[in-house]
């Protein structure tokens, strides 16, 4: 087994000043990205916008001003989630520019203390025992397929992990997990965190991925996708065997168009669902359509919602912001719930923690990941054996 | 806190038991952040003086016409200043606090309140972003026609308060024609609620007293709009003509003629250097205009053929649909950096006027003058497009730029203002007005007692006695 190669472990503006500068002269004067910023849309501040992050960042780099407890604050309250930059005519780097802020505040030592927490959390023990959340999880030396549940997902969504071994298991698939995960550095890249702990992190985890000689790589983790297929080429980690990377529903489709997976008689019924883009699949990953296409084949009507696909807004998640600002991502997945299709049973979404991070919102719809409701309409013995009918949109 | 009987802190302790202490923000970075606006001069003090940039002692944020009335009423009562902000992308400095007090922010007014699909209304609170209305408005078959450039950044509110413009605004006008009912905060925290409707024979229409005062006779609470079906068609055809004045003909000739295009624009030499090659890749030199129209395809369509006659018979290049439905579908991008101005370090203003058509022609070239010759020292740069066209005149759109700005920090403001004075002194001379659709604000609000003249203005100052003795509404600005 070769080693990974070595990554930067930054963005790439992180390492170029020049870039960096030039992001921030564009933006800190520029509002036309503001109204879509997921964090603004719920507080309404100014500094909760590219514009906020860009004007504060040229002020502190050119000497105007210093950090305080309360700027630094600010910077961690985005979800870094990459919309603003989506929607940007010319792709402006702002989620960069917000993780430059983070490492100043880092250097100043002002960094949040429950951020700090996490961040000493995955540089010091970032390993996850899979079998203790997805009991029913194969070993994975050996097997032909890797499926990685990725680390949020299986402490605050394990059941997605397990559907998915359910639905791996009922189409004969030559599949196992490892046992134990790690952080794939894309939380510590999101804090700011110095490059030497990102790499350091992605490389353990590469190591651990690479010693199973996967081919295939599938995966219910939006940012453990986002990892996979953009951060890690982008950083220079090459992996044995360089597998192919899929999301739930890629892997799924061919199972399901082939007839595979079918709608079970006698299971729950849903007629109207609503998905839900992760930012991780979808933004950074382009998978829009093989979700739709599934649920089409399942016979499952598909509502958009209105700021889908590439343009998704963050359920709240994004950057583990839901882990250390809980209230601020259920604001945010509330406001985005507000918006759900009229007429939609069910919410679906292609990343595990977007379920986790949506079910927070009051009223609560019923949120499943993609694997949990195709498990549970086709018919693998689940954890979701037991779902209710949610209250539709109108009762609530 | 800018008030000289009350502590501070009794104040905000005050208003937070009004809108709720997580809506009083006296943040540091969140003051500075509401003190720049796209103005260049608050632009220019955040980068060079940061000190110097007017600000607000706290940004309240209400959610309802209630809490907007008592935040009013106890600042009255103190002495405070407000100064209302929308969306606070206002590019003449217009919420700029210059006698600090309070930001009476509105974002948190942003729901929409009644939809009716019988007379295409729909009542709005001031504080929802003109985009999210539309996007409201377009899943249920309508639209409100109002498509200004700011449309992401800006708040019905923010329009209302400016008399804004969007580009369709020569078939479905300005704020002032699509504004039914208009609900206002006064500066004593009373409430005023408008007619209606806005065309009636009762009496002056006295929410019009409200449209374009920019927050200084009370603050927008509540508005009536006009929408529309989304058109079943809407077709756009561009031309390149030889030069200014056969356009600027061309155009007039259209709009006299009541074809009623939903848009006209028209760029000279420069602007379609500027916007169109780098946008679009236009290759031909000349001056490119557009028109479109919309409605019933037929309709449309039979308006179109005539335009086409009236624009080629005056020596135009017919370019096709391609560029022109490339400009609708993109139009947006022209404000995002690299190519907006405002992420340079540059000087830069647009000094938007309107006229009617025998002096648009000489209040252009006088214009331009006044920049490229009056201030050819600091290499001076002068480029314009008409857009928003009536049957009577229409308006255009110039932006004047300095690179070299002077490296004094008092020169430099000085130029600046020295340039906007030249421009709007052009304007004076020339029968138009001091601003079409930004609002003066800062910009050109000292001025404007010189364009009505002192005797006619005496009656701004008496509403403004009237409704705001003691001057605490969104204090000078308006050149009261």
């Amino acid at each position: 087994m070769s080693d990974p190669t070595t990554p930067n472990g930054d963005s790439p503006i992180m390492n170029d000043p020049a870039e960096l500068a030039q992001t921030v002269a564009m933006c800190r004067h520029c509002f036309m990205c503001r109204h879509a910023n997921p964090t603004f849309r719920v507080t309404r501040l100014d500094s909760h916008t590219p514009r906020g992050y860009a004007l504060m960042l040229s002020r502190l780099q050119g000497g105007q001003t210093t950090l305080t407890v309360e700027t630094a604050q600010r910077f961690f309250e985005s979800t870094v989630d990459g919309l603003c930059s989506e929607l940007c005519a010319y792709h402006w780097r702002e989620d960069d520019v917000v993780r430059a802020g983070r490492r100043e505040a880092w250097v100043g030592g002002l960094a949040p203390a429950r951020v700090n927490e996490i961040a000493e959390t995955l540089v010091n023990d970032a390993g996850v025992a899979v079998r203790q959340f997805v009991p029913q999880a194969p070993e994975a030396n050996g097997k032909q397929v890797l499926l990685w549940n990725g680390v949020r997902t299986l402490t605050s969504r394990p059941q997605a992990g397990q559907a998915l071994v359910d639905l791996l298991s009922a189409v004969e698939a030559d599949f196992g997990c490892v046992q134990t995960e790690y952080d794939l550095g894309t939380t510590l890249f999101d804090l700011g965190r110095p490059s030497e702990e990102v790499r350091s992190a992605a490389l353990s985890a590469a190591a651990v991925i690479s010693e199973t000689g996967a081919e295939v790589i599938v995966t219910p983790c939006s940012d453990s996708f986002r990892a996979l297929t953009s951060l890690w080429p982008s950083w220079g980690i090459q992996l044995r065997n360089n597998p192919i990377v899929q999301h739930t529903s890629t892997f799924l489709l061919p199972h399901v168009t082939e007839g595979r997976l079918v709608p079970s008689e006698g299971r729950p019924v849903w007629n109207r669902v609503a998905i839900h883009d992760s930012c991780g699949t979808a933004r950074a990953g382009d998978v829009v359509d093989d979700p739709r296409a599934v649920l089409a084949a399942l016979g499952v009507e598909a509502a958009e919602w209105s700021h889908n696909g590439r343009v998704a807004e963050c359920c709240g998640g994004g950057g583990c912001l839901n882990e250390y600002q809980p209230e601020l991502a259920t604001r945010m997945a509330a406001a985005r719930c507000d918006e759900i299709p009229p007429g939609c049973d069910v919410v679906i979404t292609t990343g595990a923690l977007c379920a986790s991070v949506l079910a927070t919102a009051d009223p609560v719809p019923l949120v499943l990941d993609f694997a949990e409701f195709v498990a549970a309409l086709v018919g693998p013995k689940s954890s979701t054996d037991t779902v209710t009918l949610p209250m539709s949109k109108e009762d609530r | 806190m800018s008030s000289t009987t009350y502590p501070a802190t009794l104040f905000l302790r005050q208003l937070e038991t009004i809108v709720g202490p997580e809506n009083v923000v006296t943040e540091e970075f969140e003051l500075e952040c509401a003190a720049v606006d796209v103005w260049w001069i608050t632009r220019y003090l955040a980068e060079h003086d940061p000190s110097a940039l007017p600000r607000a002692d706290a940004i309240v944020f209400p959610a309802s016409t209630q809490e907007v009335s008592e935040v009013v009423a106890l600042c009255s009562r103190h002495g405070v200043p407000i100064t209302a902000r929308g969306g606070g992308a206002n590019d003449s400095g217009g919420c700029t606090p210059v006698r600090g007090g309070i930001l009476l922010d509105t974002k948190r007014m942003n729901r929409i309140l009644e939809f009716n699909d019988k007379s295409f209304t729909v009542r709005v609170q001031p504080g929802i972003l003109q985009v999210d209305l539309e996007e409201w408005l377009n899943a249920r078959g309508a639209t409100a026609n109002h498509f200004p450039a700011s449309i992401n950044c800006s708040t019905v509110g923010g329009f209302v308060s400016t008399n804004g413009t969007g580009v369709l605004s020569s078939k479905y006008g300005k704020m002032t024609d699509m504004v039914h009912q208009l609900e206002v905060v006064l500066g004593n925290g009373t409430v005023f609620r408008g007619l209606p409707v806005n065309r009636h024979s009762s009496g002056p229409d006295l929410s019009k007293v409200f449209i374009g005062a920019e927050g200084t006779l009370g603050v927008v609470t509540e508005v009536l709009l006009k929408v529309h079906p989304v058109p079943e068609s809407r077709i756009f055809r561009s031309y390149l003509l030889p030069e200014l004045e056969g356009g600027l003909d061309a155009g007039r000739q259209v709009m006299i003629a009541g074809l009623n295009p939903a848009i006209m624009r028209f760029y000279d030499r420069h602007d379609t250097e500027h916007i169109l090659h780098k946008q679009f890749g236009l290759k031909d030199s000349g001056c490119f205009l557009m028109v479109g129209f919309d409605g019933p395809k037929a309709v449309a369509q039979a308006q179109m053929n005539a335009a086409h006659e009236i624009v080629v018979a005056a020596g135009a290049k017919d370019l096709g649909d391609d560029y022109a439905q490339r400009w609708w579908s993109d139009r947006l991008k022209s404000y995002y950096p690299p190519l907006d101005y405002i992420c340079e370090p540059w000087m830069t203003a647009v000094t938007d006027t309107v006229a009617s058509y025998e002096n648009i022609g000489p209040l252009y070239a006088a214009m331009k003058s006044a920049v490229e010759d009056g201030f050819a020292e600091y290499g001076a740069v002068f480029h314009a497009h008409f857009s928003h066209w009536y049957d009577w005149g229409n308006s255009f759109y110039p932006s004047f730029l300095v690179k070299d700005v002077p490296e004094d920090q008092t020169e430099a403001i000085d130029l600046y203002n020295r340039m906007i004075e030249a421009c709007a002194q052009a304007s004076m001379t020339h029968s138009g007005a001091l601003n079409e659709h930004h609002g003066t604000g800062m910009r050109f609000g000292r001025m404007l007692p010189h364009a009505y003249g002192e005797s006619s203005f005496e009656v701004l100052r008496s509403i403004k006695s009237a409704l705001d003795p003691l001057d605490l509404m969104n204090p000078g600005k308006l050149g009261l």
